[in-house]
């Protein structure tokens, strides 16, 4: 008896794994994989200074979010201090990406970026988001991020995972985002 | 040479480099960081650096606004004629032979730039509205090398003009002086005042007799650093107002904030790469305080216990306390500049409960801190639910926090058609005040930079600033006021406090102004309209604070119920009228008056008229 629950559950495990693999997108599987970085992580990741075309610019380190894989890989972004006060400027966040990332239909290698964002309309729900290299400050393209419905808290910067809600939250505004490759 | 001398030519010595050579700097640095399409493992290099300067890359994307003159829209856009709303009468009022005085010119430190606030207050209780102007103060009056600028406590003479009587009333406070909040602490029946400094508070009792006794020591209300708000509000329900104290930023005298030196950065003393006074960013924060009110003259500092100390060390400007979510408590708003605003629930027991980013009020709706510096709150939409409008830094608009319900705000500054034009103005004491009495409550900002910098580069906005007025549409939108030449709107001053009331008791709310090293500002209210208007002073009963700070006054005419609350601070670090004031439109009568007291108790009133002021007793209601 022993011996056939011992053969069964073996022969359930196969099929499971055989399931699995037919049917579970890898997609699927590695959103299960990806969690919320803790702050230790982020603080450890992300520059106080962040290097930004030829300067070098202050970060608001509680303003940090990202997400992991929980194998060294990282999408995590955090607020510039910009002119040292709040102007919606050129750049607002900094972004470094570990992991391909297409957000809002713009696909990001592993590297380091920024975006800044600028009204849409007169209605206040869109934001025209520009994701640029970091480094060049060469345009990449542009995302359009939606103002969530409901009351929602306001964040700096969330970067929600994957297997919760596929969001970036700027504000009250959101841009959704797929990991993986194109 | 004085240390503040020694480090004005540190100063210089360490800027020149930082000015010639900014460019080549700019052009020699080479990227340090992995590019796109690379692994990017640790932090990205942070070492040999060039100095950050902030603001040259990412500066504003907005448009400079100009007017046909080629001037910034924020000293020009005049239009020659118009609707005349507020007429300066500073002149005319006896008020311009008292001088603001915060530093020198050209601003070489933080601690210059901030400038003060202003209370009203009805001191002698004669009925009219006297008006107290804080003062600032200087590094050689500090140091006793000079005499200290004094306050002025101007007594309203009931013909339109006003007397200094502060040395005589003996509030001169002459120390480095920035906000104010009126009060009657102690209950007996008059208003005390309480000022917040740079060093040592003061908390001036009301001596009855046109004098005031500073009893700030005994009180154990000092502190000694940064002050900057306050506010009164009766938090835990005793009916006795208790103090909260906003702190900015922690200033040592010996250990200045200078570019490169003490510990502080260069990127937080430039703005858009020109050299300016460091901070607040990269400065230390001064903490908050509430003060618990015992009773005897004496206060406990509650602040941990209640929640509300500010731990992070936020930079604390403006406070007010109000009860956002009519629970009949009085909740605690916090304007922090640079940093994420609080907003504290009161939740009874003594304790407060930090839902700034729950409810929205934290940040503008685009997530971005603001420097903000002043607070605004009034119900514009008349539904019963408090809203709230913070002035913000140049190159950012000005957030309206719409009430959702529930203690959840939504930022509609951009829907409301209010926020683009805010934009070039760097906004400082702002009120919802019903200017033309239409019984929809209109906003007023005063604004000016807090960088003399700006006058020398053309970057739309200036040091000097003429105040907004926007009209309310019936609560769905808000129009600008045009700035009819001549006219108070128009006038272009570096504004700082604002407080508002009815200062010659003829229904028609006025406006007075602490400018920055300047005399000071009334705007009298001179509107053509013939609308009709109702004024309510307050008398709280025996477990009510006596002034009724915290009380909530809902007044039904032409079948629409106004709101407003009798609150002690807000605007910029300011205390404006207390008396609930109504613009009832075309009506002639009152249908009807509910006043919520501090106490909790709920009473109806009638009016046996209206344009006229009326006290209301807690306990003489039905």
């Amino acid at each position: 008896m022993r011996k056939f629950n011992s053969r069964l559950a073996a022969g359930c495990a196969l099929a499971l794994g055989v399931f699995i693999a037919l049917f579970i997108p890898p997609a699927q599987a590695q959103k299960a994989t990806w969690r919320q970085a803790t702050d230790a992580e982020l603080a450890a990741l992300l520059p106080a200074r962040a290097p930004v075309e030829k300067e070098h610019i202050e970060t608001e380190m509680r303003t940090a979010s990202g997400i992991t894989d929980g194998k060294g890989h990282f999408i995590a972004g955090i607020v510039l201090i910009t002119a040292g006060y709040s102007a919606d400027g050129k750049y607002s966040h900094y972004m470094i990406v570990q992991s391909r990332i297409r957000i809002g239909g713009i696909s990001l290698a592993p590297g380091e970026y920024v975006f800044g964002w600028q009204r849409e309309g007169t209605d206040g729900n869109t934001l025209s988001v520009h994701f640029h290299e970091a480094l060049t400050g060469k345009l990449l393209g542009m995302a359009e991020a939606h103002k969530i419905a409901g009351n929602v808290r306001v964040e700096s910067l969330h970067i929600w995972p994957p297997g919760d809600k596929p969001l970036i939250q700027i504000g009250r505004f959101s841009i959704p985002y797929e990991l993986g490759d194109e | 040479m004085s240390s503040v001398a020694r480090v004005r030519f540190l100063r210089c010595i360490l800027f020149l480099p930082f000015v010639l050579f900014s460019g080549f700097i700019y052009a020699q640095s080479g990227s340090t960081g992995s590019g796109p399409g690379e692994q990017s493992i640790g932090k990205p290099t942070q070492g040999a650096q060039p100095a950050p300067s902030s603001g040259a890359v990412t500066g504003s994307p907005h448009p400079v606004q100009l007017d046909s003159h080629q001037r910034p829209i924020t000293a020009g856009g005049f239009v020659s004629s118009g609707p005349v709303i507020f007429e300066d009468i500073s002149e005319k009022a006896g008020i311009t032979h008292w001088t603001h005085k915060m530093g020198e010119a050209d601003k070489h430190f933080i601690l210059e730039t901030n400038g003060s606030g202003v209370g009203l207050i009805d001191y002698d209780n004669d009925g009219w509205l006297d008006i107290y102007f804080v003062n600032g103060s200087t590094f050689k009056a500090l140091d006793g090398k000079e005499e200290p600028p004094h306050a002025a406590l101007f007594h309203n003479n009931h013909d339109g003009t006003f007397t200094d009587v502060a040395a005589k009333a003996g509030v001169t406070n002459d120390r480095w002086g920035f906000g104010v909040a009126i009060a009657d602490y102690d209950n007996d029946g008059w208003r005390d005042i309480f000022v917040a400094n740079y060093g040592k508070n003061r908390l001036y009792h009301n001596n009855h007799n046109g004098t005031f006794t500073d009893l700030g020591e005994k009180a154990g209300i000092t502190l000694g650093n940064w002050s900057a708000g306050a506010t009164w509000g009766d938090y835990d329900g005793d009916g006795k107002l208790d103090l909260f104290v906003s702190g900015y930023v922690h200033f040592d005298l010996n250990n200045l904030p200078v570019s490169g030196a003490n510990g502080v950065s260069s990127a937080f003393c430039s703005f858009r790469g020109e050299p300016v006074n460091c901070g607040p960013h990269g400065l230390k924060g001064e903490p908050d305080h509430l003060f618990h009110n015992n009773g005897d003259g004496t206060f406990t500092d509650v602040s941990e216990k209640a929640g509300v100390a500010d731990q992070p060390g936020y930079y604390g400007l403006s406070a007010v306390f109000v009860d956002i979510n009519n629970d009949g408590k009085p909740d605690l708003l916090v304007g922090n500049d640079s940093t994420p605003n609080y907003l504290y629930l009161n939740k009874g027991g003594g304790a407060f409960e930090d839902v700034s980013y729950a409810s929205g009020y934290a940040l503008n709706e685009a997530g971005r801190e603001t420097a903000t510096m002043g607070i605004a709150v009034g119900d514009y939409e008349n539904n019963g639910q408090l809203d709230i409008y913070n002035t913000t830094f140049s190159d950012d608009y000005k957030p309206l926090y719409h009430n959702e319900g529930d203690a959840n705000f939504t930022d509609i500054s951009y829907q409301m058609g209010i926020a683009e034009v805010s934009v070039p103005f760097l906004g400082w004491g702002d009120a919802f005040l019903d200017y033309d009495n239409d019984g929809w409550k209109d906003l007023l900002t005063v604004n000016g930079h807090v960088y003399p910098q700006v006058d020398r580069h053309p970057w739309g906005t200036t040091w000097a600033q003429r105040p907004m007025l926007f009209h309310n549409l019936q609560g769905k939108k808000f129009e600008t006021v045009p700035a009819v030449e001549g006219t108070g709107l128009a006038l272009v001053i570096p504004a700082r406090g604002m407080a508002v009331g009815d200062l010659f008791n003829d229904g028609k709310l006025d406006a007075v102004i602490n400018v920055e090293d300047e005399h000071p500002v009334i705007l009298r209210n001179v509107n053509p309209d013939h609308n009709h208007w109702l004024e309510l002073r307050l008398v709280g009963g025996p477990t009510s604070p006596r002034d009724a700070v915290g009380a909530t006054v809902y007044v039904t005419a032409n079948h629409m119920r106004q709101r407003t609350d009798v609150v002690s601070g807000g605007s910029y670090i300011s205390s404006s009228d207390q008396r609930p004031h109504f613009g009832l439109g075309e009506a002639t009568s009152v249908e009807g008056i509910e006043v919520h007291w501090p106490s909790g108790k709920v009473e109806k009133f009638t009016a046996p008229g209206v344009d006229r002021i009326l006290t209301l007793t807690e306990g003489s209601g039905q």
